[in-house]
Order: C-alpha cells, then structure tokens, then sequence
C-alpha cells in the first residue's frame, strides 16, 4: 500500500464532534435578526456591481472541512460580463452559490469574507414596508421610491436576503430539465416571481409580464408554452424559459451556472446568441460560470481562472487567451483540441485535482506543474499585478520581478 | 364523408407534382438497398455495416402488431478498414449510440447487414456470438455508472479473462497488472474499489476492461465527455496510444467535433437516425456539404476571443424520432430549404471518391 486511503470509524467521530460545533455556530450567525447598519458596507470602486473580497466558503464533512472557496477576491464592473472557468470542484458554482446564500446549510457556511453588492431597493419606513409614490406603471402596478444602498451579502441575515436574490441578483441554473418544477405550469411559475418581487401585481399584470418576458427570449408562441407543462418543452426552450424567469424582475446582475453545458452544440448557439442579444438590451452584468474556454472567449469582458478553489489568473479576456502566465491556464488551452488545430497529439496536464480536504501549505497545483521551480515548496504564492486588469498567482513571476 | 373526400383531394393536389418523384426515389433506394445486400464481402474492411436499420416500438395493438414505430437508425452504412478510426457526430437523440449497441448486437436490428470481419453477424444468436464478443468490445459514456460497485479493480478486470479464456489461469494477474500499467493504473489500485477513483481513473478502468480481452473493434461511446477538459486530454491520448501499441480500430461516437476531428480517420456525421454526410476527415472539415454538417461546424465557440465567425444558427430543436419529417429530415431546419425538400427524401449519393452526402442541393447539380 502506498498511503492510507481510508479513516477509521474513530477519527471521523473526532471530525465530527469538532465540525459540528463550529458549523452551529455560524449557522446560528446565519439567522440571527440584525439593524440594518451592521450589513450595509461601502463599495471600493463605484464602477463595480459586486466585490467578493476574500470569500472563504466551507463545507464541514465528517471528512474534514473543504476548503470549497478559498479566498477568493474579483470584481464584476457595471455593464460587463464576467467569465469564470475551471474544472469541476475548483469552486466556481460554489462562489456564485454563495453570493445567492443558497449553500446547502448547516454543512455549507461562508465563513468569513464579504460580497458587496450595490443594490437598488425600495425605500421602506419603519415597519420595512416599502414607500409608493402615489403615481402608477404602465400596467396598473403602483411605483414606489428608490434609493442606492451597498449591502454586504455575506453577512445579511437570512430573513432579508429576498431583497436582493432573485430580484436583484438572478441566477440561470445548469440543469434546465431538473429545476423547474414539473406539476406546475410554465406560467404558473413565471408568474410567481412576478408576485413575490413585485408589490401590487395583479393577475393580469403578472400574465402580461410573463408573456412578455417569453417573447422576449424568442419563443415563438409565448401563449402556448405559459401554458405547458415543464415535460412538453424541450432543453433549449426550458432553458429559455429559465432564462426568461430569471430577467423578469430586470436584475442588476444574472448569474449563469453553465447555462449551456447541458445543450448540444447547435442548441448552445442559439442560447449564447440570445444571451449576447439580451446583455445588450438589459442594462445589467453577467456572471458566467462554465468550464468550457471557446464559450469564454466568446461571451465574456473579463476572465476568473480558479483553481482548487482559488483564483489563480484573472484579467481581460484578451489578455487570458493571447498572454496566459499560469502554467494551469497555459494547459488547459493546449489540453483542449480545436477545430483549427492540427496536432498528433494533445498537451496534457498530469495527475488529477488533488483532494479538497486537507490541502497542502504549498502551491495547490505544484503536484501538475511542469514549471515548478524550489520556491514552489513554500508559501503559497500572492497575487502578483502584470498589468492593471492582469494579475496570477504564481512564484514563477515572482522571480521575474525581482531579478528585473 | 365528403369533407374528408374533399381533404383528400387537396392534399393530392399540392403533392402531385412531385408525386412521380416521390414514387421514383422510394423504388430507386429499394433496389439501390437489395443491389447492395447482394454485393460480396469487402476483403479489407474489419467492420461492414449496409444500410442499418433499428426501430423501437411505441405503440402495439392487442394482437401485437406494430402501429407507431420509432426510428432510431434509418439506413446508415459505413465500411471501416483494421487500425482506422470512424467518429460518429451529431446532436443527442440521433441515434448514434444506438448505433454503436446495434453494431454490437446489444440491440437487435431490424434489416441490414452487419458484416464483422468477413463473417455476417446480423441473425447471429447469443452462442454463436459468444467467440466474437472477445474481439468487439465497447467503452460507455459514464464511469460513475458502468463500474460494479461491489467488486475490486482486480475483479473487473480479471472476469473477463477468466470467462473467454484469454491466458492460463496462473497467469490472469500477471496479465491484469501489465493491462493496468499500459493504461496508467498503479499496481495497488488491484486492491481498491471503484468508488475510491475519479472519473478520469474510473475511465481508464472501463478501457482496460475493454481491452482486457483483446478485442480488435473497441465502440467508444462518448467516452470523454463526462470528464473535465485536462483529465479529456489524458484519456484521448491515452486511447490514441493505445491503438498505435495494440493496432485497435475504434468507432468513435461523440458529440464534440473537436475531439472527433482530433482522433478520427473518417467521419460519419447523423441527423435523426441517417447518415447525412460521410467521408475522409479532410474532405469533411475541409470540404463540408451538407447543410447540416457546416451549422454544427459553426456552432463550436472559438477559443478566441479575436476571431468573431460568422456563425449559421439552427432555429428550432430537433424533430422526434418518433414523428420525423416528411422528405428531407432537415428541412424543418435547413437555412437552404427548396420546396421540394419537403416531399422528396434526398438521395444519399458518392458527391466526390470516398465522401457520401444525403442532400438535394448536390443533386441538382450533377
């Protein structure tokens, strides 16, 4: 045998006792009523729609505590799309998971760091009821005051989130055939969302909205398909729907979790034309999680490369692909075949992604790296600005800087 | 009564035009198909496969009959010489893992011909396949899922040895560890169970499974695209080694065209159950013709964020194979549609030596 691959019975009871307690108490954390003022929180640049700034999201397993995110900082600026790529378990759904605070609890916490989102909220009085102003939409539904706030997600309380989730921040989810729900009707559900995040919508209003949301993301015959059944739809049009679901509030920001991973090719086309399409009509950012780099480099502004649930690039999306540092991002660009190559064989990146649970003090990818050099053996490497949108992590770098 | 009369009629008109058309392609494909099934054996080609055929039945009667059929694979005939590589394309539900079953036999096929070296295979049954199921062999899509759970690394890889008698008895573990290592798995995995590896690991285990009989045909039937781009390298080169070491001939089915591209000698490319384009690989990527096959080339995103291509997207989905089209089955779709895609099947003819595609745009012009 080469290592233990198992734990014994006894220490996993161990882990467990130790996990339980401090999983307790930040779910505790999670729930507990706050004044507003100690979630509110100031924005560093003002450009930006959200700051995750050293993010640590923790799943607590009688294994051990995954480090599922890391420390994990980007921005997302006003208007652009972000584009976050890795391998499965780097932590990429988990970030976005936890800036909608829908982690599995009690075992998935954000242990520390903040998500500031910049939010427009309806102005409320003293009973949190929101304030109209006496004039009225288009549709009849009454409009109320406005006002710019920098809420800090990672520490509002779970009671407040739905100001935020789901009107603010939306989110279009991977698997279209398993997340709506399969005894309603596509209307039906289109509709709630309009009740819950829309104070005073009536029927009609709610109907005329989901209809228009419908046409909106090119389905040809909105009125047949509001009133379908999840099963009768097809992948594509369920995953227009589910995007249409998620613009129906008009988000400042719509998280895609690889919104076409699921689809084929042609299907794919179609969804990426539209969201291009629809980016251009809304006034809002994406965030765009997927593992595939030809979507990447076609759809984003800026790229996150993660990592064992760090970041270890980020920059524009010229920059990733014309000038990639991280010998993991060099690889995973020549590990892929394209249709304009012509290579006998494909770059490989050895080994796997190691175990999230107990992970190495050192460089997480020292174990796969080709470049590695002695420093790699010692603390794990900063962040190190290339340019003023480009930065990685990587010893590597580190040496260039200081011998020029 | 005479309202249905009336509709009748109508519909009569509208399709009389191309009527004799219709009448004359349907003779023609019989008896290009009876001509074909009469031809002698190709010497070279390892696998033969004429004008397949796999319905399912969706509906029966109470006596059994068959009132509503669904095509799965609808003529597809291909030939594939001994250390080639087929890759089979085309979006999920066109039938091309049922192919892959059919050819195998896990399914059986309702006309053609299936000729495995030289021997036709088609009305074999469960015994006298049983010699030949040591030289086809077949890798499945999920690792997660196509692994007993229960039975060590040694154990899969061993039963089958054991079973078709590959080596003496005394010999089985020398032979499984010297598998393991020519598909990267260390020695002391022998002892370990399937749940304890990823699925990059996992699939190296259903290869060597595969290859633990010594087969000459292996199917891939999407065997990357469950993994992640780094370990999807490792596996295909890992698949491309081995076939230059063992001499292996693939049929290669996969729905991302850039590893088709990459591992294939030839490609076949489907839609809806038929083979809509058929060829070298260069004629394919440098020559595309049919429709179909340069929408799904457009379709693949570019890693590069300086090139905007001028893409042809499909409207619409693809049609169920349980209620296609009439005519062309891509007319629905087709950016290139004429009028008379829509009553006539296109005839799928040799366009240049060696590159076959279904299309009417192709044969007007010869």
């Amino acid at each position: 045998m080469a290592e233990k691959h198992y734990l014994t019975g006894k220490e996993i009871r161990k882990i467990a006792k130790a996990n339980k307690k401090a999983m307790m108490a930040l779910e505790k954390e999670k729930w507990k009523k706050k004044p507003e003022s100690e979630f509110t929180a100031q924005m560093k640049d003002d450009k930006n729609i959200l700051e995750i700034d050293n993010l640590n999201t923790y799943f607590f397993t009688d294994q051990g505590v995954v480090k599922a995110v890391n420390g994990v900082s980007f921005n997302i600026p006003l208007h652009a799309t972000v584009g976050i790529v890795g391998e499965s378990g780097c932590g990429k759904s988990v970030t976005s998971m936890s800036v909608m605070r829908l982690l599995q609890g009690p075992q998935g916490q954000i242990a520390s760091g903040s998500i500031r989102f910049k939010s427009s909220d309806f102005k409320r009085d003293e009973k949190g009821n929101p304030i109209p102003t006496g004039t009225h939409n288009l549709d009849g539904t009454p409009k109320y005051y406005m006002e710019e706030k920098v809420y800090d997600i990672a520490k509002m309380p779970m009671n407040e989130i739905h100001r935020i989730r789901g009107r603010q921040i939306s989110m279009i989810f991977q698997e279209p055939m398993t997340s709506l729900n399969p005894v309603f009707t596509i209307g039906n559900q289109l509709d709630e969302v309009t009740f819950i995040h829309q104070p005073g919508a009536t029927k009609e209003s709610a109907k005329a909205k989901s209809l228009e949301m419908l046409n909106l993301v090119g389905i040809a015959a909105p009125e047949r398909v509001y009133n379908s059944y999840p099963h009768e739809l097809s992948g594509g049009m369920r995953q227009r729907v589910m995007i249409s679901m998620a613009l129906a509030c008009n988000p400042r920001l719509i998280i895609a979790d690889e919104p076409t991973t699921a689809l084929d090719v042609t299907i794919q086309a179609q969804i990426l034309e539209l969201l291009r399409d629809l980016k251009d009509k809304m006034d809002g950012s994406i965030m765009l999680i997927t593992h595939d780099l030809g979507v990447i480099a076609e759809m984003a502004d800026y790229v996150v490369v993660m990592y064992a649930g760090r970041v270890i690039e980020m920059g524009t999306v010229r920059e990733i692909f014309h000038n990639p540092m991280h010998p993991y991002t060099v690889g995973l660009q020549k590990s892929k075949p394209t249709m304009q190559s012509d290579t006998d064989t494909l770059f490989n990146i050895p080994g796997n992604v190691p175990n999230p649970i107990n992970m190495p003090k050192h460089c997480f990818f020292k174990e796969r790296c080709d470049k590695c050099i002695k420093k790699c053996s010692g603390e794990y490497p900063g962040m190190i600005k290339v340019s003023d949108t480009h930065f990685v992590a990587c010893h590597l770098y580190d040496e260039e800087e200081q011998n020029g | 009564m005479a309202e249905k009369f009336k509709n009748e009629n109508l519909t009569n008109a509208s399709q009389n035009e191309y009527q004799a058309e219709i009448e004359a392609e349907k003779a023609e494909r019989e008896a290009r198909i009876k001509a074909d099934m009469e031809k002698p054996f190709d010497k070279d080609a390892l696998l033969e496969v004429r004008h397949l055929r796999k319905t399912f039945p969706i509906q029966k009667s109470i006596t059994g009959k068959v009132l509503k059929e669904l095509i799965a694979v609808d003529d597809a005939s291909f030939t594939l010489k001994a250390g080639e590589t087929l890759g089979i394309v085309g979006e999920s539900g066109c039938g091309k893992t049922t192919m892959g079953r059919t050819i195998l036999k896990l399914h059986p096929s309702n006309g053609g011909q299936i000729i495995f070296g030289g021997e036709d295979i088609t009305n074999y049954n469960t015994k006298q396949m049983r010699p030949i199921r040591t030289k086809m062999q077949i890798i499945f899509q999920d690792p997660y899922s196509s692994l007993p759970p229960r039975s060590t690394v040694g154990d899969i890889l061993s039963e089958p040895v054991l079973v078709h008698n590959i080596v003496p008895k005394n010999q089985v573990k020398e032979y499984v560890m010297d598998l393991m290592e020519k598909c990267g798995l260390r020695d002391y995995y022998y002892e370990r169970y399937p749940h304890e590896f990823s699925g990059g690991q996992r699939q190296r285990i259903c290869i060597a499974r595969a290859l633990s009989v010594k087969p000459e045909l292996v199917i891939c039937d999407e065997p990357v695209s469950a993994l992640d781009v780094s370990i999807q390298a490792q596996i295909i080169n890992l698949l491309k080694d081995l076939q230059k070491s063992m001499g292996l001939t693939y049929l290669f089915i996969s729905h991302d065209l850039s590893v088709v591209k990459f591992i294939s000698d030839k490609i076949g490319v489907m839609y809806l159950g038929s083979m809509v384009e058929y060829g070298a690989k260069k004629d394919i990527f440098d020559n595309p013709l049919h429709p179909y096959t340069r929408a799904l080339f457009s379709a693949i995103p570019n890693p590069n964020p300086d090139i905007k291509m001028n893409r042809i997207v499909l409207n619409g989905d693809i049609p169920s194979p349980a209620n296609q089209p009439k005519g062309c089955k891509f007319h629905t779709r087709c950016p290139q549609a004429m009028e008379i895609c829509k009553h006539v099947c296109p005839k799928y003819k040799e366009y240049e030596p060696g590159h076959f595609t279904a299309c009417h745009l192709f044969n007007a012009e010869h």
